[in-house]
């Protein structure tokens, strides 16, 4: 890269860590989510029982 | 369009999309910026400090895609008033203040070595930056209203009226005397770059469009769980309170 790689390389690096981030903040809020419904569901299910 | 916009299908159907479309957008992402960075060859007049294109372009392309994604869902929500709709414009604001911001970055560190400096209030870079706080004007409206359906008509309304700033950035090379160049990918008489360098540029641009499809569906999915959350603990407490 020559003296252009104080430019490039913080270029790559930036789009690199930013969509790892948010790729993964929204994945991982997605399977946080889907396990707090799932815990909630048995938690009605579990209710749903007691007043049977 | 109706049969897919019914959330539990949505889901379902996202679901089974998502994994697919994640395996797609790492290797897409990988060979285009790999290709840009190690195997395109330096140009003449630029160097090697052209390589920035392969970043920048995509992320610039997608800030302006993202917001059109959001003024249509909006308008969408709007007219037939289909909570997915909105949910959808919600779940892109982040996505595009990403790739907008990153456009800005990258732009910067294009404009040091090509212009002499990081920054200059031409209309490209300042119509770009207004459209950064559009997104952010956006995502504030969400969370400073607490009424989810009042909410969704107010930043609706904010999308369509930013949407007129999307326009602005495409021309505003052609319409104002800028620093920043014409475009010269979609442009009438085809691209003016060569095919060595074209190439991996357009695979980069499908790998922003493929993480794009990728991280919006998982946002969707998410808020869409979260309406299914609030509305069981809803009937958790009614069961408590009857029990």
């Amino acid at each position: 890269m020559g003296n252009y790689g104080m430019f490039v390389w913080p270029s790559f690096g930036a789009v690199i860590v930013l969509l790892s981030v948010l790729g993964f903040t929204s994945w991982k809020r997605k399977i946080d989510d889907e396990k707090t419904l799932n815990e909630l569901r048995q938690e009605l299910e579990n209710l749903s029982d007691q007043d049977e | 369009m109706h049969k897919f916009a019914n959330p539990a299908r949505f889901l379902r159907i996202s679901k089974l999309i998502t994994p697919w479309c994640f395996v797609l957008t790492a290797v897409t992402l990988v060979i285009g910026l790999y290709w840009g960075l190690f195997i395109a060859p330096a140009d003449y007049q630029m160097g090697d400090a052209y390589r920035i294109i392969f970043v920048h372009v995509p992320a610039s392309y997608m800030s302006m895609f993202c917001y059109g994604f959001m003024a249509v869902a909006s308008a969408v929500g709007i007219i037939w008033k289909h909570p997915l709709a909105d949910q959808s414009a919600r779940a892109a604001a982040p996505i595009g203040a990403v790739f907008t911001a990153l456009a800005l970055f990258t732009g910067s560190l294009w404009g040091k070595p090509m212009w002499g400096t990081y920054w200059i209030w031409d209309a490209r870079l300042t119509s770009e930056l207004v459209l950064l706080f559009l997104y952010f004007g956006y995502m504030a409206v969400w969370e400073a209203i607490e009424d989810s359906v009042k909410a969704a008509r107010v930043a609706a309304i904010v999308a369509l009226v930013g949407a007129v700033n999307i326009p602005i950035i495409k021309f505003s090379v052609d319409w104002w005397n800028t620093l920043h160049q014409p475009a010269s990918l979609m442009k009438s008489g085809g691209a003016s770059i060569h095919p060595d360098m074209l190439w991996p540029l357009l695979i980069s641009i499908l790998a922003f469009n493929l993480y794009f499809i990728t991280v919006v569906l998982w946002r969707i999915q998410s808020l869409i769980i979260r309406r299914q959350i609030r509305g069981l603990r809803i009937r958790i407490a009614e069961e408590k309170d009857n029990g």
